[in-house]
């Protein structure tokens, strides 16, 4: 079971608004990511956050920097090669946001328990095909990484391919066409057995799930979540000069 | 295929429990199947060989999947049980997709048993079960938890089964058969165009092999292969063939112990698929190219190479301009076993080769495979149809329990 209420989910849903309100203040980001780190170990969530920051969050700062403090040598709107500083400081705030979203997208998201997502998604009011799409969007990447990885083991198996990883980036272009094709041939399969076994029909009568999660905690994460706002929208109007 | 067939069937279902037809290849079972289950009113429910597009691609558990279909807990549906019976238990919390060809089939079938249909149609989708398993899965269709009037099955393997059942002729219900067009069969003597190899030995000692989910496939399996023989590799339903073979191609590393090639150290993961080819089990994810002709990797048709001569052997001539996916999965599967054989690997592998093949088509296909070890190939086939396994006579590797035992 999650230990991260609705509410959580929804307050950090207003952190993530709220982070794209911060441009100057720097320093708030790294405190924000501290919380939602808390909520992602309480969540179990720590190794899939860690792997986004390490795989993608890490790799894209260091070309931010390159690109904004090395070469150009200056944030936007700054003439280029006068303020290298400037341009780390927004390497960095662009990359923080980005680690902010992101870890406020597995919390909010990723942290339902599989086995309860039909029932959690009805229970937020998702009904017929919306439930359905819902559903799929969950469905749709581990099904579409597992028919990649089976296309690969395929290509390999024929001799098709090296053993490198950098060979497996090669073969992409080769990859999508079957992946693409695979969808569509999915997708009309379906569909025929969807209507024979009325699918739709046993979506809608999953059971709803009931509320197990504190009232408290949730209104205090509600709380800071909205106090979090105003905060980084005071700073924001702050840094635009407006008083 | 006239609405009369489809009248004739629901006649000849009478009161039996399972009713299969019998008949070839393209002789209009699939297509009979699929019209009489088009009824949807009527409580019909239709299984292809391609099982997993029977499951609703909505979820990430077969827990989920089940309970899906059950519309709530599986404890409190009732199916708990039937699951025990064919042993899904143990795979709850799996994704469906990453179930073996049987275990997708035994998850298939519950999950149409638990919507309750009148009428169950099976085409060749029980073909990917081991005897243990079918037999399971048979006792189920009869049984209380079956379909409420009756099963209709076609088959390859119906001369195996244990359980006898009524069988009808497709030409009792379809007896227009000039509608279905005639495909050219396997022509085993073409392999002889091919050129002679010089396969490796083969030699694993204590390997052991597994994935995330369950490290402990195989342990410590022992064994050393030899070119110019043909390997049946046999084993229940989840019991590691695939995964021996994933080992042997060189796309899965093993956990422990080495791999000799003709005596010296070897990685296969560095060159998979060169020493040993492998046929995958479902056709489709090893159909990349838009014609069969690119599959089989012909730069001219017309020449004879090695791609022609395989291609010819497995009666693709006709098709070459054709995509391959746009055919009928016995065909599919042909193109697939063709496309793998055609780069001649040393060894090839060859997973279920006969899923959805006929009896004339099987009888070929050994002779297929015995050809190829008469090149010096190294052949590995796995496989639950007894009818091949008895025409090959091979050299048996049966896993049991993570072992492999080698029988002569």
């Amino acid at each position: 079971m999650s230990k991260v209420p609705p509410a959580a989910r929804l307050a950090t849903l207003i952190i993530l608004v709220a982070a794209t309100f911060i441009d100057t203040r720097i320093v708030l980001l790294p405190i924000v990511l501290i919380v939602l780190g808390i909520f992602i170990a309480i969540d179990g969530l720590f190794p899939v956050f860690l792997k986004f920051l390490l795989g993608a969050e890490l790799p894209m700062t260091l070309m931010l920097i390159g690109v904004w403090g090395w070469v150009a040598k200056a944030p936007p709107g700054v003439p280029m090669g006068t303020d290298p500083i400037g341009g780390v400081r927004f390497a960095l705030l662009i990359s923080l946001r980005l680690a902010v979203l992101g870890g406020a997208f597995q919390l909010a998201m990723l942290s339902i328990p599989t086995r309860l997502l039909p029932a959690t998604l009805r229970g937020w009011g998702l009904r017929g095909e919306g439930l359905v799409v819902a559903l799929g969007v969950f469905a749709v990447e581990p099904e579409l990484k597992l028919r990649a990885e089976q296309i690969l083991v395929a290509r390999r198996a024929r001799g098709l391919l090296a053993g490198s990883r950098w060979a497996g980036i090669k073969q992409l272009p080769y990859l999508l066409r079957p992946l693409l094709v695979w969808s569509i041939r999915s997708a009309v399969h379906r569909a025929d057995v969807w209507e024979q076994r009325a699918m739709l029909l046993r979506v809608e009568q999953l059971p709803t799930e009931s509320n197990p999660f504190s009232s408290v905690a949730g209104a205090i994460s509600l709380a800071l979540a909205i106090l979090w706002l105003i905060a980084a929208i005071f700073f924001r109007w702050h840094s635009m000069g407006i008083r | 295929m006239s609405a009369k067939s489809t009248e004739l069937l629901l006649a000849a279902i009478d009161s039996r429990r399972i009713l299969a037809i019998d008949g070839p290849n393209f002789s209009g079972r699939s297509n009979l199947l699929r019209r009489f289950c088009r009824v949807t009113s009527d409580g019909r429910m239709y299984l292809g060989p391609e099982v997993y597009f029977a499951l609703s691609g909505l979820t990430t558990t077969v827990r989920q999947e089940l309970e899906l279909h059950a519309g709530g807990p599986i404890d409190a549906a009732n199916c708990l049980s039937s699951a025990q019976i064919l042993d899904l238990v143990k795979l709850l919390d799996q994704h469906p997709a990453r179930l073996s060809g049987g275990e997708q089939t035994c998850l298939a079938v519950l999950c149409s048993m638990i919507l309750k249909p009148k009428i169950f149609a099976a085409d060749c989708a029980l073909e990917q079960l081991d005897s243990h398993k079918l037999q399971l899965v048979l006792d189920l269709l009869q049984g209380p938890a079956g379909p409420e009037i009756a099963s209709v099955i076609t088959d390859n393997r119906l001369d195996e089964w244990n359980t006898p059942v009524q069988t009808i002729p497709i030409a009792d219900l379809s007896p227009d058969p000039s509608r279905h067009p005639p495909i050219a069969p396997l022509d085993p003597p073409q392999i002889q165009r091919l050129p002679a190899v010089s396969a490796p030995t083969i030699e694993l000692r204590n390997i052991s092999a597994g994935y995330a989910k369950k490290s402990d496939v195989l342990t410590n399996v022992s064994l050393t292969l030899t070119p110019g023989r043909v390997y049946t590799l046999v084993g229940p339903n989840g019991s590691g063939k695939s995964t021996l073979a994933k080992i042997l191609c060189g796309v899965l590393r093993p956990t422990a112990g080495q791999i000799l090639v003709n005596g010296a150290p070897a990685t296969l993961t560095k060159t998979p698929g060169k020493i040993a080819g492998y046929h995958l089990q479902n056709p489709d994810v090893g159909l990349f190219e838009s014609t069969v002709a690119a599959e089989l990797g012909l730069k001219n048709s017309d020449a004879d190479t090695p791609g022609t001569a395989v291609r010819d052997a497995f009666g693709l001539q006709d098709f070459s301009t054709v995509n391959p996916l746009a055919l009928p999965f016995p065909i599919r599967k042909r193109v697939s076993l063709a496309a793998t054989i055609a780069r001649l690997p040393p060894w090839i592998i060859l997973d279920e080769p006969t899923l959805g093949a006929d009896g004339p088509t099987i009888a070929a296909l050994a002779q297929i495979i015995q050809s190829l070890a008469a090149k010096q190939h190294g052949v590995i086939v796995i496989s639950h149809s007894k009818k091949l396994l008895e025409l090959l006579r091979g050299n048996e590797l049966k896993i049991e329990n993570s072992h492999v035992q080698a029988r002569s």
